[in-house]
Formats: C-alpha cells, sequence, structure tokens
C-alpha cells in the first residue's frame, strides 16, 4: 500500500549520474565514485509490479507503507575505479585481472552494521576538468542515498576499457531518494 | 564527511573514456545540414489535427530521429524532436517484445495485461510529448480522458498515421457500405 502525492513533472536535466560509496568507518570519512552511468540506465523498483517509479524523471513526494523489497537497477554502467568495485562485490581481485565479481556472500553486502552507504548522485552539470574541485553536494541536482545494501546480479564486462557493469542493489536500510548531507 | 571525491584520478580516466564513447556515437550518426535539416524540422513541426469529440487537437508529427544529429537547431525543438522519437521508438520496442512473448508462450496472461497497462501509459507519454497544446503535454491528460486502452489505441493509431487514420477508416467504411448495398440489391 501506498499513497503517493505527485508534486511536479521535474525532471533531472543533466543525464550523467556517479554511483558513489561513502564510507565513515575511518577516522577521515570518504566518498569514492564507483562508476558513471546515464540517468535512463538506472531505476529504483518496489517489488509490485505498480509501484516503481524513476525518481530522476519526475519528483514525486509518496509515503510508502510496505513489506516489498526496494531494489536500484544499474542496468549499465562504466566502472570507474576496480578497487573500489571489489568493496561491493563487484569486482575481485582473486581474479587473473582483478575483473570477474565475487561470490562470497560478505563481499556482496555494503552497510549492514558499519557505517557505509551507496549514494547515486544526478550531477548538475558536466564533470568539470579538474575533478579535485567537484562538490558531492554542491555539483548534484539529486543525490539519493541508500544503506544496507545486497547485491544481486552483478555483471561485468572487460572487454571494454573502462570495463561495462550491470547490476542490482536490495536495500534493506535506509533509502533517501532526495538526500542533503548539510 | 568532506564533498570531494576520493579518486579523481580514476573517475578523470572514466569520464575521458566516456566522452570518447559519446564522441564515437556521434560520428556514427547522420548529420542532417543545410535543406536535409530544414525539411526534416519543417516536416516536424507542420502540425496535423485530429478531430477528437469535436475538438481539433493539434500534433507535431512523428518523427524518426535515432541515427541523426540535428545541427544548428534551436536547444528546445531539438530536445523535443528527440524525447518524443526516443518515446515512440521505446514504443514499438515494446510491442515487438510484446509480440514476441504472446507467440513463444513466454508470459502468462496475468503478466500480458500488466504489460499492456505499462503500453498505456507510454502511449499517453508519447501523446503528451507531440501535442501541441500546452494543456494536453502530459500524459496523466492523456489517461485520465481515455481510461480504456482500445480507446486510446484507436487515437494512437490515428496520430502514428499522422490523422489520415480517420479518413482512411471513412474511406473503408464507404466501401464496405457499397460492397453491402451491391450486395444486397443483387
Amino acid at each position: 500500500m501506498s499513497t503517493v502525492n505527485r508534486t511536479n513533472n521535474t525532471e533531472v536535466e543533466n543525464s550523467q549520474v556517479a554511483i558513489i560509496l561513502a564510507d565513515e568507518t575511518g577516522t577521515d570519512p570518504t566518498r569514492t565514485v564507483l562508476a558513471l552511468a546515464s540517468k535512463d540506465d538506472l531505476s529504483t523498483a518496489f517489488d509490485e509490479s505498480s509501484e516503481d517509479f524513476t525518481p530522476s524523471a519526475e519528483r514525486q513526494t509518496r509515503q510508502y507503507r510496505t513489506s516489498q523489497t526496494f531494489t536500484v537497477e544499474v542496468s549499465s554502467a562504466l566502472a570507474a575505479d576496480l578497487e573500489a568495485m571489489t568493496e561491493i562485490g563487484l569486482a575481485s581481485d582473486s581474479g587473473t585481472d582483478g575483473i570477474e565479481f565475487s561470490t562470497s556472500t560478505t563481499d556482496r553486502r555494503i552497510g549492514f552494521g558499519e557505517e557505509k552507504y551507496v549514494e547515486i548522485a544526478y550531477l548538475a552539470d558536466e564533470l568539470p576538468s579538474d575533478l579535485s574541485t567537484f562538490d558531492v553536494v554542491a555539483d548534484t541536482e539529486l543525490l539519493h542515498r541508500f544503506g544496507d545494501c545486497k547485491l544481486m546480479n552483478p555483471e561485468i564486462d572487460p572487454s571494454s576499457t573502462p570495463p561495462m557493469a550491470s547490476w542490482e542493489w536490495a536495500v534493506e536500510g535506509e533509502k533517501y531518494i532526495d538526500y542533503n548531507p548539510a | 564527511m568532506s564533498t570531494e571525491i576520493a579518486n579523481p584520478e580514476a573517475l578523470a580516466d572514466t569520464r575521458d573514456a566516456l566522452k570518447a564513447k559519446r564522441q564515437e556515437r556521434k560520428e556514427d550518426r547522420l548529420e542532417l545540414q543545410g535543406t536535409a535539416r530544414d525539411l526534416f524540422v519543417a516536416r516536424y513541426e507542420d502540425t496535423f489535427e485530429i478531430e477528437v469529440h469535436g475538438n481539433d487537437i493539434e500534433f507535431y508529427r512523428p518523427m524518426s530521429a535515432r541515427d541523426v544529429e540535428l545541427t544548428d537547431v534551436d536547444e528546445e525543438t531539438r530536445e523535443r524532436i528527440e524525447h518524443g522519437a526516443a518515446l515512440l521508438d521505446q514504443f514499438e520496442a515494446r510491442q515487438r517484445q510484446l509480440m514476441r512473448a504472446a507467440q513463444s508462450d513466454e508470459m502468462s496472461l496475468p503478466d500480458l495485461i500488466d504489460e499492456s497497462m505499462g503500453g498505456i501509459e507510454l502511449m499517453a507519454e508519447v501523446l503528451a510529448a507531440h501535442a501541441v497544446d500546452e494543456d494536453l503535454q502530459d500524459a496523466r491528460v492523456w489517461q485520465s480522458i481515455y481510461r480504456n486502452e482500445n480507446k486510446l489505441g484507436d487515437l494512437f493509431e490515428d496520430f502514428t498515421a499522422e490523422g489520415d487514420g480517420q479518413s482512411q477508416q471513412e474511406k473503408l467504411n464507404a466501401l464496405e457500405n457499397l460492397t453491402s448495398d451491391n450486395t444486397s440489391t443483387s
């Protein structure tokens, strides 16, 4: 069951999306970009046929009361950092060239008691030439935050450089569609 | 927590690779220039009308912009054309997929019904993307006017036939009447 209050039809303007792993476990918390994708290659869905929506295409206010699984689907993304991809279980450093996915259940879980979560940043503009000036919050039009994610259906194609990957996350923790960390 | 990213070098490589891929795709597309571009845009903007319950609804013409690059066209028009064409492509791809699934028994009947509901949404989106009147540029408007898939489908067919569907149907009806008259008099 859910109630839907549509606010407007504002669509996220730019198409580029950065998928980020935020890690607050250390003394110096970090944000690492895992992959770059196009907004059309991302969707979020409740496990109910009539209950899915694309946040980047339509801003809505929704209240959900559901026991169904919330899933984030990344149908195609360019893996930016293979080392970081091992953190989410999508790449394995035990593979011959480090680009096969991990089958370890532990590797495939993010968060779950740790201060780690996923952020999906819809970039407000093209990435700047000097990336040290890129600000995840200020340069982002819409930011999601998902906690306690289980990796499902990972696929990685090493034939392209950087490798192409696709996967799904079952989100069991917090879900913020329009997240402002400030 | 810092809002900077920890791996700018890795991201820079990916950004450059993405740019190169985009450029490659762009080079593969046919660039419409000069008269070809003017004709393309003029045909899109040469709107047509469909009479719906006594109201003349004006639509932009459905175009295929899949493999073309429109240069020197104002941003708003280009985006509108590309958006409409992409939705039409999506609708056609969905129809083909459904047809295959129905023929091969891949989908159960309830799944097919669910999928066809998605088809209604997509049809409404296509109509909204091509409507000239701003009041009709919201897919939800079309879905509230047409709850019935067949009725919306009729209008959609007429739209894809660029308004000729009605006159074709009238001709067909006239022909049928003529045939039945001949049969009854003979």
